[in-house]
């Protein structure tokens, strides 16, 4: 399939109105349901992670190790900080994801890489933006899928999903 | 994530949100959106209390390690 390199409209562009006539539901209506972390991984198939339990711990342990670090050179995430901006949450992330990337890429049998400021393009043309973290997966020339995409905000969760 | 299920032809595909401290996971799957609770990834005092990290806010790593498992497929 051939993805269309630009687009008209920059994600950041549209308005609530406008992303709620494409997703074809209120945001409103969504934020008012939620499910427990626990129930959507167990619905994830297939369950469990592919790790053994013994590598699992380790990379748990490097985050823990990596996030009081992480305090240490940058403080902690606050909207009173008034030089605390979006680029250190980014750092965070990366903080956070970069061991279970690596550690989890080859025994899954992915070649997975996180792309930063990827550009997405709707099927359409019409839509598309730059969005700041994603994880794809490279499984052959045009056949690129996308993983998961992380999106941070300063200052609530919901502006960050509009 | 909506055009990036249509890229991918389908199959499922994740989104985390964050302020830093607090994070929210997003699945769209067959043209339906589903989101978690709001969770913590740290606390000011985790240095002292390793074992209530590892309790309330490790889960990150098995939400993190499950979309690289079952996202873009």
């Amino acid at each position: 399939m051939l993805i269309p390199h630009k687009y008209e409209v920059s994600y950041s562009k549209v308005s609530r109105d406008e992303a709620e006539e494409r997703l074809g539901f209120l945001l409103e209506e969504f934020e008012e349901r939620a499910i427990s972390v626990r129930q959507m991984l167990a619905e994830a198939n297939p369950e469990n992670s592919g790790l053994p339990e013994n590598v699992l711990l380790v990379i748990i342990e490097k985050v823990y190790e990596r996030i009081l670090k992480y305090l240490v050179g940058e403080g902690i995430p606050a909207d009173s900080t008034a030089d605390f901006k979006e680029a250190n949450i980014n750092d965070l992330v990366y903080t956070i994801i970069a061991p279970v990337i690596a550690a989890s890429s080859m025994k899954l049998g992915r070649k997975l890489r996180l792309r930063r400021e990827k550009k997405i393009t709707a099927v359409d043309g019409k839509y598309g933006g730059l969005e700041e973290s994603v994880t794809v997966d490279l499984i052959g020339v045009g056949k690129t899928k996308f993983i998961f995409v992380i999106e941070a905000k300063r200052t609530t969760l919901t502006e960050a999903k509009i | 994530m909506l055009d990036m299920g249509a890229i991918n032809r389908g199959g499922v595909v994740y989104g985390f949100i964050t302020t830093g401290y607090h994070w929210q996971m997003i699945r769209y799957q067959g043209g339906h959106f589903t989101q978690t609770n709001i969770f913590d990834v740290m606390f000011h005092s985790m240095r002292e209390e390793e074992k209530k990290w590892l309790e309330d806010c490790s889960i990150v790593i098995n939400a993190i390690l499950s979309a690289l498992v079952t996202g873009g497929s």
